[in-house]
Parts: structure tokens; sequence; C-alpha cells
């Protein structure tokens, strides 16, 4: 009997019908692209984007690390194209209230500034929600150390002008990296493309930092450029020490590519400006959508860690997808890889209107159903809420058959269940059964 | 609601030591709720006990049923046919249900195989908190919703005592002072006043099972 | 003293224990003589109560083949294992069964040799430890 792992049963579990609508929380670029590919495609999307204009994250961004657009630009393109699509509604000053349903027929209760509540049933729903920057650690007392984008912004406002700092001359700039979120990108990404530019303007540039993350498509080629022009790049092992004395600032760091320690030199590094990258970290607002969505957040708060059975863009729910910033910090060209292959699954999803569950499946019986909720609590993939369907239960004794009652009992819902059966094991009844 | 533990198995390896065919008989209801009793325990219990009974040479048979509860004469009517093929019935219900087959059943043993232990709440999923202790004259109006019988060690109707100390109960250091939660209950329903008035001793002979084992009838309900 | 070869029921989690058991047959690796296999969607669909039958029913040794924590594609399946399998052992000892005969063993996909290695090791345990004395007849 320990061999007994799924039942069979003659009829299989109704389609689920799909209808092409799509509910996006985050108008960032992840959003926007993902509503602006689907909607090609002719599904009806929303966009709750929770403030008042669209564009999220990368708001701050003013280069591109691949390419010479500029990014306001490009953003201003993409939020006007989105205006003008037919398929595409925004809704702003949106939050996500309430979310019940699954697969194919969610109920989205959405409140927007206006104080107006509305229902939605997407079939599908996409969170792109991002995540926060705080402000970079200063460095000993503060002044002369600034953060990525505050240095974004600098080289955007000094286009063809020389480069200053509060007045004076700007003639070195040193950007310490991995700080905090040593485990990220981006900071390498923005850092390098920062150098490359301010050492073309004549900057005399050096990047410290534990690892070179150049793992992003273009980025060894960046990186081999910065070299080229002359940007000193050093590693360290122990965080290098700052120092100020009179009106500078110096860096010292030791020297590595000398193999034994005590040979080892320290380098100091005089520097008129420090650059030092803002730490990345969880939303608090998406860690709250997780729990009216039943999402499985991370424990540094990103969605959905890294497992290697899941593709990326998945969530632990059929039919809700993650992606950009939200799942963990990225480069935005990673976050738009990501944006298109939510769209793909979407796509695949909706292609014949209807999904039809191929795992087993799980269904409780409600004659046994106690409703002690351990289904409930259990199931990885919320996929078992308790309805009123049963007509019979084990709190009706026998001779008791009111004609109308009908009585609560745990129900899995076939488009959301994955078959894993966790819940017919913790089932005190053994109310539950895997069929095939 | 009734939330059990299921007794310690040498006891009840002890009470089956006489015999060789029983009926384990579980609880859809309460003890299922709580994983002290029901199907997946029951069937857990009798495959431990076979096994014990096997490894010392003394096999028992056990034959397993689950009705949906246990304390209606109908649902132990249910159970005659096979008890009447066993020589003895381990239930795994509450006390309730043991005490009904026992009066249905007068010539067959009926052991409890669980501890009825509180009626109490689900705190967290595995987690069980007494709460009631079926005074028979509830004065949870008066305490903000925080039973003072069931959760006070003392028992007090007018607490704190001298021994609650930074919320906590001074007999069991992990447990809250439950006039500490009253109070903090009180306070956030804006009810702070109500904690002047005094509340009378229970009348514990008359409303409560002092005086012996309660009855409740509805005259309007029987046939 | 007779040949006793101890029966061994391994319960292979279909994303990472079965496919490893599969890898050890096709490079032909060497397996214990008596073993059952009994593969599942995930380790979370073994009841505790299964871990106990099989024993019941004539097992020596139960070995659940099982994906490392993290690596559980349905999320949390084989730490709710890892709880009922602890639960298991404290039955176990009440019955007076050595600790020994039940176990986890957490692979991947391409383990093959680790799952031969470790059953053959569990076998071996096994001899020495003797038969199951619960076992029905």
């Amino acid at each position: 009997m320990y061999q007994t792992v799924y039942e069979s049963k003659t009829t299989a579990p109704a389609p689920i019908h799909l209808k092409p609508e799509v509910l996006i929380i985050g108008g960032g670029i992840v959003g926007m692209t993902v509503a602006r590919e689907l909607a090609r495609e002719g599904v009806q999307v929303v966009i709750a984007e929770k403030g008042e204009t669209l564009g999220g994250g990368a708001g701050d961004l003013r280069f591109f690390y691949d390419r010479p657009a500029d990014v306001r630009k490009w953003m201003g393109e993409l939020i006007s194209a989105l205006e003008g699509e037919g398929n595409i509604h925004v809704l702003k000053g949106a939050k996500l209230k309430r979310l019940d349903g699954q697969l194919g027929r969610f109920q989205a209760l959405i409140s927007t500034g206006d104080g107006k509540e509305r229902t939605l049933s997407p079939s599908a729903v996409v969170v792109a929600t991002g995540c926060i920057t705080l402000p970079a650690e200063a460095m000993g007392d503060g002044s002369g150390c600034i953060g990525s984008s505050e240095m974004e912004k600098l080289l955007a406002e000094s286009r063809d002008l020389p480069l200053a700092w509060k007045g004076q001359p700007l003639k070195t700039v040193t950007f310490i990296l991995d700080l905090t979120n040593d485990d990220i990108k981006i900071h390498t990404v923005n850092a390098i493309k920062q150098a490359v530019i301010l050492q073309e303007k004549g900057c005399r540039v050096a990047v410290v930092a534990r690892d070179l993350k150049v793992s992003a498509s273009g980025m060894e080629r960046l990186y081999r450029r910065a070299r080229e022009k002359g940007v000193l790049f050093f590693k360290y092992d122990d965080p290098p020490v700052v120092s100020r004395s009179g009106g500078g600032i110096s860096v010292e760091v030791q020297d590595m590519s000398v193999l034994r320690k005590e040979e080892r030199e320290t380098v100091s590094l005089p520097s008129d400006l420090l650059v030092i990258g803002e730490t990345f970290a969880a939303d608090p607002e998406t860690l709250e959508l997780c729990r009216v969505m039943k999402l499985r957040a991370g424990a540094d708060g990103a969605l959905m860690g890294d497992n290697p059975q899941l593709l990326r863009v998945m969530s632990n729910r059929r039919g809700i997808f993650l992606a950009g910033a939200c799942r963990f910090p990225q480069v935005i060209t990673e976050s738009l890889s990501e944006a298109h292959a939510v769209v793909q699954e979407v796509k695949a999803l909706f292609h014949g209107g209807a999904y039809v569950p191929a795992n087993p499946v799980a269904e409780v019986d409600p004659l046994k159903c106690a409703v002690c909720y351990t289904c409930v609590r259990l199931c990885p993939h919320a996929a078992i809420g308790v309805e009123r369907y049963g007509e019979r239960n084990v709190y009706s004794a026998p001779a008791e058959k009111d004609g109308d009652t009908l009585w609560g009992a745990a129900r899995v819902d076939t488009a959301a269940c994955f078959g894993c059966g966790i819940c017919v094991a913790e089932c005190p009844a053994k109310a539950i059964t895997l069929y095939q | 609601m009734i939330k059990a533990e299921q007794k310690p198995f040498e006891e009840i390896l002890e009470y089956l030591a006489p015999y060789n065919k029983i009926l384990l008989s579980g609880c859809g209801a309460c003890v299922t709720v709580c994983h002290a009793g029901g199907e997946k325990e029951g069937a857990l219990l009798a495959s431990a006990l076979r096994m014990a009974r096997q490894k010392i040479g003394k096999p028992l048979e056990i034959l397993e049923s689950t009705p949906a509860r246990q304390c209606e004469p109908e649902f132990a009517q249910e159970l005659s046919d096979t008890i009447g093929r066993v020589q003895a019935v381990l239930s795994v219900s509450c006390g309730v249900g043991v005490q009904t087959l026992a009066r249905h059943f007068p010539e067959t043993q009926i052991f409890p195989g669980v501890n009825t232990s509180f009626m109490g709440e689900t705190v967290a999923h595995g987690v069980w908190e007494e709460r009631c202790q079926a005074c028979g004259d509830c004065i949870l109006e008066k305490t903000a919703g925080v039973c003072p019988i069931a959760r006070c060690a003392k028992q007090l109707l007018n607490g704190p005592c001298g021994g609650s100390s930074n919320g906590k109960c001074e007999i069991k250091r992990e447990t809250d002072c439950a006039w500490q939660l009253i109070f903090d209950r009180s306070k956030s329903l804006g009810q702070l006043h109500r904690l002047t008035e005094i509340i009378p001793a229970k009348q514990w002979g008359v409303q409560s099972r002092d005086s012996g084992p309660r009855r409740i009838v509805r005259e309007d309900l029987k046939v | 003293m007779s040949t006793f070869e101890p029966k061994i029921v391994a319960f292979c989690c279909e994303q990472s224990g079965f496919p490893a058991a599969e890898m050890a047959k096709t490079l032909k690796l060497k397996m214990p003589d008596n073993l059952e296999l009994v593969p599942v969607p995930c380790s979370g669909r073994i009841e505790t109560l299964y871990l106990l039958k099989a024993l019941e029913s004539g097992a020596d040794g139960v070995v659940v083949f099982a994906c490392y924590e993290e690596n559980c594609k349905y999320m949390q399946g084989n730490v709710r294992l890892k709880s009922r399998v602890g639960y298991a052992k404290q039955i176990m000892t009440k019955i007076g069964l050595e600790q020994e005969r039940l176990e986890i063993f957490h692979v991947a996909t391409n383990s093959g040799v680790k799952f031969s290695e470790f059953l053959m090791q569990k076998a071996d345990q096994l001899r020495l430890l003797g038969p199951n004395l619960g076992k029905m007849a």
C-alpha cells in the first residue's frame, strides 16, 4: 500500500478557459515592455502603477552601458507608445488590495488614487514591482562621496562642459564597489560605464572592487575599452581605507597583483570624489503584495530566490509571473530579457484559449474533510481554498440531512494544482487523493 | 475545539498486552484537526503497534475504522459489526468518544489512545493553546475576550497577581499573563474603565461541574 | 548464519532520485539485490505512514532519495518530508527499531554514482544490523 502514489480517474479535469486579459502590477520598464508586447498580440492589458508616473526605478538612469542612446528619450518613447495603444489601460495611484481566484479567473480588487475601487478579472497576472535603493553608505564624514545615481546626473548635466564638483574642477574620481550588495552586477556595470565617460572627459579614474562582475552582454568589451582608455582597476580582499587630509580624499588599497601577501604594497589613490553604489533592497511594499497574492518570498525579500527547478520568471502560482528587480536587482538588459520571457510564457499559456491540466491533480473528498486547514496552509502553490460544496460532512450526524445545507470543505483548484502530493500526505483525515 | 495528544506508546502497549485482535477506532472531527487521532494518525499508531508486537513475538491483529465522529449514537452504531469481531477497542477519539462507545458496547473494553487535554485555539500550524475550560458561565464580555479561567494560572477573576512580569506569568515564564492580555485588549477597545468593575467569585457548585456532571436539555428539540 | 539479503525500499523523487536511479541503471552500476524502487512526484508526497508501512510490510531498511533543500520543484516538499522522517524515527525508537533503518539521502538528477554507492553502503549496514524484527511475517 505504500506504493500507491496515484489513483486513476476515467474523467479528466475540465479545461479552464483563458480569455486574453492580463494584469501587470508595476509600470516600470519591465511592466511597460510586457504590456507593449502583449498588446501587440491582441491581449487586453491593465497596468496598475502605484505612483503617478510611469518609469519606475530606471528613472535615474541616463546612459545605457551597451549603446549610445539616451535613456530618458528611450523611456519617453516607450511611454508614448503605450499611451497610444488601445489594448493597454494604465491605472495610476493603483494598489492591489485583494486577489482571489486562480489562473483564468483571478479576481483583483484595485484601489486607485481617486478613491475608487474596481474589480478586474484577468486570466494571468505579472508582478514587476521593482526594488528600492537606500542612500549610499557614507565613508568617513560623508563629504566628497556620492552615489552612482548622483554621478549619472552629474555626467548627464555636464555634456559639453568641463567636469566640476562643488565649484572645483574634477580631476580624479575613485569608484569603490562591493561594500554592499556584493552579489549583484549593477554596481560594476554602472561604475565601468561611468568610468569610461569620465576618462574620456580627461578625468583620472580608478575602480576598486572585490570582484569585477562583467558577466553581462557586452561588459567584457566595455571593460577592455575602459582599460584601453587608462582607467585603473584594483581588486581588494580587505576593504580599502579612506582617509581625508587637506582638501582631498585618499583611498588606500593593497596591490593584489603581487602573489605574496608580505610583498604587497599599499597603493594610495588621491581622489577629488568617491563614488559608491547605493544599496539595493527589497521593497517592503512588494513583501506586502506577496502576502496579498500568496506569493513566496525568499529570506532577503527577493521573490522566488534561485530555485534551479523553476524557469526564472515563474512564481509559485500558475498564471502569476515575476520579472525584473522585484526578483533581484538586475542590469537593465537582463530585466528586459525577463520581460520578454514573461511575454513568451503568457503567449504559450494563452495559446489555444484554454489551460488543460496535464499533471496529476489532487482532489479532496468533502465527506471526510474536517476543514482543519492543514492542506490550505501547506500547499506551496496556494491552490487550495475552503468552499461550501459538500452535501455531507464529518460534522453532520447520519440522520441529519437538511436539503439546502452545503458544508464547507477544502477544494483543490485544478488549474492551480501542480500535483506534488504534499496535501495528500499531510491530510490528517486522508481525505485527499492524487489522480492521474 | 477539543485538543488531544497521543498517549505514551508504552502505556498503550500495556493496555493491549492481553489481547491479540483489536479495533483501532479513529474520529474524523476534533482529533483529526489536531493530528492526534483520525485516519492518518490512527493508521500510523496501528502500524507502530503491529511492529512492536511482532518484535516481541506476540502478533496483534488490528482492524482500523474511522467514523466521522464518535460522539453520536449513530456513529457508534456504525462500528457494531466490527466490534463484534474483536476483543477490545483502542479509541483515539477524545474522552467523549471513548465513553460513547463504552456506553453502547457494555461488554467490550474500550481503551483511550489519546489524552484529551483542553479546548483550544490553533495559534500556528501544529501549535495549539488552551482557551476554554467549560466553566459554564462565560465572562468573556467582562474580560475583553480573554478568559482568565483558562489562561490565568491562578484563575484570578480580578487580576493580575503580583507575579505578572513583563507580560509573562510567574508560574510559567513562557506563558503570557492573561490579565496583561485583558488589560491590553481593554485598552485597544477603549474599555479600560471596565477593569474597575469587580467580577464576583464564580458559583462553581451551581454553574460549573463542582456539583457533578452537567446536563443540557432542549425540551423543544426532544422527539 | 544464513545469507540474509536485506530488503530495501527506496522512495525516489521523480525530480532527482528517479533520474539518478535511471542513470545508475544505464551505467550498469551495482545495486543491492533486494531493492524496491517507489517513484513519487515529489518527496513531499511520501506520507509518514508509507515509511512505517514499508517496514511493516517486509523492508529491512527504507531510504528516501530527495532533492537538496532549496532545490525542491514544489518549494517545500523535501522540507515537509524531513519533518515526517523525524517523526517516523521517534516512533521507531518507541517500537525498538534501529534508527539506521530509515534515512534520507539528498541527490540531484546526475547523481547516478552516489545513488548506487549509497544503496550498497546501506545494504552492508543492514546486513550487519540483521533483519527488521518488526516486519509482519
